[in-house]
Formats: structure tokens, sequence, C-alpha cells
């Protein structure tokens, strides 16, 4: 890479802005509509920072997994069995504390923490194993790694949850630090900014993007491939288990059926936070926003009253403007 | 400063009158009850729902309905809303009885009363809990296929465990059905109360046993998926199913005499009715029962008919 001038600086900072600008604005834009029409049903109180850190609490589950997936996604990969892994940790995580049985409490909770978070980089790393030495096409392998995973759940479990767990498990997804930022919103935004640092400011992530954008060129180039793409499953495989751990605590109880379709949710987020599914191009910054363009409108219709159904066509409806809008910048600066 | 003054007053009038008790008082906002019910796909929901805005218009309440679609992490992230707004009251009806714990234990440390209707939450402190006396649904379906069935032959259950309105289905039928020695139940099986998946394990059921008497669906999907199942396997004239709701369809197929003979009928309208007449009863201040169990009933083809079952 040349060194940045003063020009190259300039397109970066319009880039940043040519990607981020329009989506920023729909966030605002949002909140702006959804507090008016909050308003007008004697309603008001939406754009505050309770409600603030009441969406960010509510998307640090997606949030989490899609830190993963972006980078997965940038690979040019897809990890479909995050939303069977994220039942998977907090069934686990839940077991142990439910054999404790009530002694020890905390010693139990962290053990059960290590242990899902141990499955989620060992059934990561079984995803990238199939991708990488056996050339499995990413959507098969994890596609039959979700199947398999919501088996495991449900077998753990006889399908059912397990539960009641003691007041300390909700501490991860509830307990308020300062008084009131819960504490897995800390959490998202460590690993937001970790997962930034990481794709930005080292090799690894530089592998990452330049296997993306072209994986030949990239093995050419000297890039391990096959352990750069390994180690982004690991990655993903690793966070998926502590958004499983943050749901199960939000809930009080490790349940196998949690999760579903999640997977889907949270390619959303990435998608629309301006990652290319094709590979190659897209940013932690990008996902962060996308993610909360999407937790605000499920928040706000909530909040206005709008039903499920209604919830379901606005987020479709959103998601296929993100991803035109995104169609039209990428053609217009191709001009 | 006058502005401020009178704001003052106003919100103070506005305190009184919101705790307060006489009616015919100034008008004051009207109440709202958030609920964050389990589905609106299924018709036992429609009809809960209709009942509930009947009520809630006729008390004066505002009614905000949301859906959880049997995903749990939207149910809570529904009821933070309501929390948020500080709504006066909150109506759950649970997608997993377990997982509601920590979030009602939220609205309580707000003062905001949580009532479940329909499905009760495990662990949680409810205000009072309004329900049909499921248990008793599950007794009259098992007394009704030992009558038929002259206290013999193999039974299985289209089972939905994680649902704790289903576990006491489940224990008043099992309850009932052990006084019978001569009548066993061979298999439970998960159809997750949905008609296609309760048809598949079904079609699984009939091959594991063929000597099967009959079955007993947890809800009237479960029951009809199994009738579907029965039905494509030619066995309609063989096992007798149970099933519990009695859904319009439900009722359709046991008048028209099909396998499908009886089911336990819940009235999802007085329960809906009821849930919003015990919230009532509670912003005035009274005392309202942990427990409110409402009727169920039996249904088969001769009391379709105008006779008793």
């Amino acid at each position: 890479m040349s060194a940045p001038s003063d020009s190259t600086h300039a397109a970066q900072i319009k880039r940043t802005l040519l990607t981020f600008g329009p989506l920023v604005l729909a966030l605002i834009l949002e909140i702006v509509i959804f507090e008016m029409i909050g308003r007008r049903q004697d309603n008001p109180g939406f754009a505050s920072l309770n409600t603030l850190i009441l969406v960010l609490n509510q998307s640090a589950v997606y949030g989490v997994m899609a830190v993963g997936m972006t980078f997965v996604i940038i690979t040019g990969g897809i990890d479909l069995s995050v939303g069977s892994l994220v039942a998977c940790a907090g069934v686990l995580c839940a077991m142990f504390v439910h054999w404790g049985g009530g002694e020890q409490v905390w010693a139990w909770i962290i053990i059960g923490w290590i242990a899902a978070v141990g499955l989620g980089m060992v059934a990561g790393s079984v995803a990238g194993l199939l991708i990488t030495w056996f050339s499995i096409p990413p959507f098969i392998a994890t596609l039959a790694l979700m199947s398999s995973l919501r088996g495991l759940g449900n077998l753990a479990t006889d399908g059912k949850p397990i539960s009641p767990l003691p007041e300390a498990y909700n501490w991860l997804g509830r307990h308020p630090l300062w008084g009131q930022v819960p504490v897995s919103v800390v959490l998202l935004l460590l690993i937001l900014a970790g997962g930034a640092l990481l794709l930005n400011h080292t090799q690894f992530g530089r592998h990452v993007r330049a296997i993306g954008g072209n994986e030949e060129s990239a093995r050419l180039s000297g890039v391990n491939v096959m352990r750069v793409k390994w180690l982004v499953y690991v990655l993903c495989g690793m966070l998926t288990a502590v958004a499983g751990l943050i749901l199960s605590s939000r809930l009080g109880s490790g349940s196998p059926k949690v999760g579903l379709g999640d997977e889907l949710a949270v390619i959303a987020a990435v998608v629309v936070g301006g990652t290319s599914l094709s590979g190659g191009r897209g940013s932690i910054g990008g996902t962060f926003v996308g993610l909360l363009v999407v937790s605000v409108l499920n928040s706000g219709l909530t909040w206005i009253g709008v039903e499920t159904f209604g919830q379901q066509v606005t987020l479709g409806v959103v998601i296929l403007a993100a991803v035109l809008l995104d169609q039209l910048k990428t053609r217009g600066s191709a001009f | 400063m006058k502005a401020i003054q009178v704001g003052i007053v106003l919100c103070l009038a506005g305190v009184l009158c919101g705790c307060g008790a006489k009616p015919g008082a100034v008008p004051v906002k009207p109440k709202v009850i958030g609920a964050a019910l389990l589905t609106q796909t299924h018709v036992f929901y429609q009809d809960m729902v209709s009942a509930m805005e009947d009520e809630a218009k006729k008390q004066g309440f505002k009614l905000r309905l949301q859906y959880a679609e049997f995903d749990s992490q939207k149910q809570i992230n529904q009821v933070e809303t309501f929390i948020a707004q500080g709504v006066d009251a909150i109506i759950v009806a649970p997608n997993d009885s377990s997982g509601m714990t920590p979030v009602i234990a939220a609205a309580r440390a707000k003062n905001i009363p949580v009532f479940t209707a329909d499905i009760a939450a495990h662990g949680a402190q409810v205000v009072s809990h309004i329900a049909s006396d499921n248990e008793k649904g599950g007794v009259l379906l098992a007394e009704y296929l030992a009558k038929r069935l002259n206290g013999k032959g193999k039974v299985a259950i289209i089972d939905h465990p994680t649902v704790a309105s289903v576990q006491e289905r489940t224990k008043g039928f099992l309850q009932t059905l052990a006084k019978y020695p001569d009548m066993q139940i061979v298999q439970k099986v998960p159809g997750e109360g949905q008609r296609d998946k309760a048809m598949r394990v079904t079609q699984d059921l009939l091959q594991a046993h063929p000597d099967l008497a009959a079955i007993f669906g947890i809800n009237d999907d479960s029951a009809l998926g199994a009738l579907a199942a029965v039905e494509s396997a030619g066995l309609q004239d063989k096992i007798v199913i149970v099933g519990f709701d009695g859904t319009p369809e439900a009722e359709t197929e046991i008048a028209a005499g099909k396998a499908l003979k009886a089911d336990a009928v819940q009235y999802p309208k007085k329960i809906g009715q009821k849930t919003i007449e015990v919230i009532a009863a509670c912003l005035r201040g009274e005392k309202v029962p942990p427990v409110v169990p409402v009727e169920v009933g039996l249904i088969d083809q001769a009391s379709l008919k105008g006779g008793k079952p």
C-alpha cells in the first residue's frame, strides 16, 4: 500500500461519509418519526437516553453475533449455524449452573461461560475445517451445522428449557453498571471496538479483506488463506457463544428453542450496514449502524403499537431499501 | 414562572387522579395496558384478543397488543418496551413459560403489575394468572377415552412439553388414565403445537405402534395434524383422536364424524374478558386472587347436535 497523501485522506473521508451518511440519516429519521408518532398517541419518550440504552440492550445479542458474521461475510463466506449455536451456548451454561444447584453460584456461572465459549470455538472450528479442508461451500457446511446443533441442544435438554436459575444468572444480560447501563451493552460496545480494531489495524484484518477481495491473489501474495478463513469461523463461533450467554441470561433460562431464524436477522443487520455479501467490502462501524437501524425499527414499531406482522413487512422493506441504496452508491462510484 | 406553577399543579392533579379512586372526577388519561401475547396466528388467540379489546373498551382502557410469534427474545423486548413506556399493567402469554422471570421482575421493580393469561410463567411473581382449568380438560378427555374404549388400549400424546398449560393438560390426562390399568401411554411425541409437525410425528407414531387405539393432541392443531396423518394411513376407523381447544375447524370435523371424536373446549373469549376484569379490579385497588380458573367443557358429535356428551 502507498503512503497516504492528502488527496487519499480526502477520498477516505468522502468514502466514509458516503458509506455511513445515508445510514446515520436513516437512523435519525427513524427516531424522529417514532417520537412524533408516539407524541400523537400521547406516548412520548422514544427519543431519550433511556430508550437508547433499552435499544442497545435489546440489540446486544444480535450485535455480538453480527461482529463475527461481518468477518465471515467479508471473506465471502456465510454462517447459518449461529441461531442454533446461540441456543446451545445458553443451554450449556445453564446446565452447569443448574448442576451446581445453587451452591457457589458464581463459580458455576464462570465455568458455564468458559464451557460455552469453548463450545462456540469448537463449533466454529468444525465449520472452518469443513469449509477449508473439505472445501464444502460455507452455505452448505453451516446449514448442516445449524441442523445438528439445533438437534444437539434439544437432545441435551429433552427439548425443555433449563430453569429456574439463580438470580445471579441474570447479571450478564440485565445488571445495570453505573446505575443504568446494562453489562450486556458495555460488552457489546467493547466487542464492537475490538472487532473494528482487529479488522482495520491488524495483519489478520488485512488478510480477511484480501481474501474476500480476491482469494487467489491473496494466496499468491503469501496469505495463509486456509488458516485465516478457519480463524474467522472460530471467531464467529466464539462471539456467537457470547451472544448466547447474554440471551440466556436475559431470559433467565437455558432454552434449546431460542435463536430460531437469528442467522437471518444478523445477516440482515450486516448487509444493511453495507457489508457486501460477495465479500471484500464491509466494516464493523457499518454493521453497528445497520444493527441500530434494524433494532430501532423493531423497538420503535413496538413503541407506536404496530403489531408483529406489520413489523415483519417493514423490516423486509428496510433491508431492500438499504441494499438498493448500496447498489446505487457502487454504481455511482464506478463512473 | 406562572406556567411552571400551572404545570406543577396539573402534574399533581394527574398523579392524584392516577392513583385516586374517585369515579367521575376530572377526566384522566385512560389507563394503558400492554399485552405481549404468544401469537396472532391461532384462532384461539384471535378470539381471546377480540374479547380483551371489547372489555378494554368497556372499562375505558387503552390496549396495546404485541405478539411473540414463537420468539422468546422478541417477547421480552416487547415487555421491556412496555416497561419503558410506563404502561399501567402488562399482560403476558409467555412463549416459553420459563423465560420470562427476569423481565417480569423488572416490571415489578417499576411497580407495574403483571398478569399472565392462558399460559403461566414459571418462577415469576405475577399478580394473577387467568387461564382455563387445563387440568380439568385433561381429566375430561381421559374419562371420555376410557369410556369409549371400554378402559382398554394403547394411547399416544402429541405433546408440547415446554408450555405450562400443556403440562397441566397432560397431567390431568395422565392421572386420570392411570386409574385404568389396561390403558397405557406408549409414547409422547413433540408436535410443538403446530399442525404440520404434528402430522409428521403422527406418521412416525403410526409406523412404530400399528395397534394404537387413541391419540391425544394437546391442542387442535396437534389433533388436526394427527387426524390428517391417521386418515392418509387409512386408520380412521381404528384410532380415536381427542383434541383440545374446540376451534371451529375441529368442531366441523367432530360434527362430521371423523376420527377426531371429542375436544376439551376452552372459552378463550371468557379468558380475555376475565383478564381485563381482573386488571380493572386490581387497578381499582381491590385484592385479586393469584389464580383465576376459567371453566372448560367437552364436546363430541352428540353435543354438537344439541345432545349431551
